[in-house]
């Protein structure tokens, strides 16, 4: 699986890096970063959560690594 | 009726609606979800309230989640900018400012209401809840919104921006006034008051900075200048008017589901779901704040023409209830997998304190249900809606 975030839609709600510690992190801002773009399936349910979450659908997943 | 409304809108769209509502707070949603059957979008013909705008007759509403996300990312389409006319204040900044100019101040403030600014508050966050709870758990009862849900987040905010917390009543009150008066002149006379304790502050804290968030606005670089007296006011203003009554009503709100809902409280107490998900599902389901904006061109948008200047109302609660966003929307599910709420609003505007928001709401959720994780309604709840809505009485109990 691959996560991306789409950065000029991300406005720092800060949902994905609350519910999907290890595969988001955050800038000095508050928005959202990728730490890891090719996650690992025992982190595949914390990213999806973390599209689930995210209130303006910034974030991509797409299968595949 | 529709005689009222301009003549680029549909008849048949025309709908009365009283964003004055003083009824049971068992409608206070519902009432929004029903105008979900009406359409796609809809005029409301009725004069509304809010914190800066002089009331105005009638405005468009669009019903769908999707819509309402589309409207709210797109700024160049639907413009925060007051109308023409006298306003009560100064505009604040940068609610009612559009791009860029709205992005020049976004960027300067956003750094310090970021998550990792805010989570440097949390001890004294935790420890100023410990206390009031504990004052508030030997009484046995409480009258939860003014002993609780209207005083916390208004004592954190003004020992935050530097404000003498003794005078926090006052504050409460004028706040009170600025948000929910429908008299102009009371709201007038209020915003003169708030102004003068915002003015001296920008005054003692720019002559002799401090540890608080006011010395520290005071204190950015804008581009290579200081900002202005006047832009220190206009952002001082919304902080005043945005960081008390919200959080309050958001504790409210989730108290008043919770006294009512013992499995829900039980979860809570033995953290049986992570309070960070409870809270967005408490916000999600009263999500409480519609937002004005205006057309900024003649546009076709949600299926109706818009002309340019047409009043547009974007109602968050109407977006996290959508069915078509969220399964069965009117009920609490506290760990809900998918939950892409309204809350805060979403795209450029969205809730600058929503950190700190958050924080408040988890620690109190935290410390309230260690330790008193039961209690129940004691007496009628009363409510007020405008486009923000509220609690104002809600009695608990928790001893016999």
């Amino acid at each position: 699986m691959k996560v991306a975030i789409d950065t000029s839609t991300c406005t720092g709600h800060g949902r994905c890096y609350v519910v999907a510690a290890d595969v988001f992190g955050c800038d000095d801002d508050g928005n959202g970063v990728v730490k890891l773009d090719r996650v690992p399936s025992e982190l595949e349910a914390q990213a999806r959560r973390a599209e689930q979450s995210c209130p303006e659908r910034a974030i991509a997943i797409a299968a595949g690594d | 009726m529709s005689a009222q409304a301009p003549s680029h809108v549909p008849a048949g769209l025309v709908r009365a609606f009283d964003f004055n509502y003083r009824g049971p707070i068992a409608e206070l949603f519902s009432r929004f979800d029903a105008l979900r059957d009406e359409g796609r979008a809809l005029w409301l013909d009725v004069p509304l309230p809010s914190a800066d705008l002089k009331p105005v007759r009638g405005a468009w509403l669009f019903t769908r989640a999707s819509d309402i996300r589309a409207a709210l990312q797109n700024t160049e389409l639907f413009s925060s900018a007051p109308g023409e006319g006298p306003t009560v204040m100064p505009p604040m900044i940068p609610i009612f400012l559009d791009p860029p100019e709205h992005t020049r101040y976004r960027r300067l403030l956003t750094p310090l209401f970021s998550p990792a600014v805010i989570k440097q508050m949390e001890p004294a966050i935790r420890a100023r809840v410990e206390r009031m709870v504990d004052a508030l758990a030997a009484r046995g009862s409480c009258e939860f919104v003014s002993d609780f849900a209207v005083e916390f987040p208004t004592r954190v905010f003004t020992s935050w921006i530097g404000l003498p917390e003794a005078e926090t009543p006052r504050f409460v009150q004028l706040n009170s006034v600025l948000i929910h008066s429908t008299s102009d002149q009371e709201r007038a006379v209020a915003s003169m008051s708030a102004i003068q304790v915002l003015t001296d502050l920008i005054k003692e804290r720019s002559a002799q900075p401090r540890d608080d968030l006011m010395s520290r606005i005071i204190a950015l670089d804008f581009d290579g200048r200081a900002l202005a007296h006047d832009e220190l006011l206009r952002i001082a203003m919304l902080l005043f008017l945005a960081g008390l009554d919200t959080v309050a009503a958001a504790l409210s709100f989730s108290f008043w589901h919770l006294a009512q809902t013992p499995a829900d409280r039980r979860a809570l107490a033995r953290k049986a779901v992570p309070t960070s998900e409870a809270v967005e599902e408490l916000l999600r389901r009263h999500t409480f704040v519609n937002l004005p904006r205006r057309a900024a061109r003649d546009a076709e948008f949600a299926g109706v023409s818009l002309r340019k200047g047409d009043m547009v109302i974007l109602s968050l609660p109407l977006a996290s209830r959508d069915p078509s966003e969220f399964e069965r929307p009117t009920e609490v599910q506290l760990d809900r997998p998918s939950n892409r709420h309204f809350a805060f609003g979403l795209g450029p505007h969205r809730c600058l304190g929503s950190h700190l928001a958050r924080l408040e709401l988890q620690v109190a959720l935290d410390t309230w249900h260690r330790r008193i994780p039961d209690y129940r309604l004691d007496g009628e709840v009363s409510c007020y809606a405008g486009t923000v809505m509220g609690i104002t009485h809600l009695p608990l109990r928790w001893q016999a």
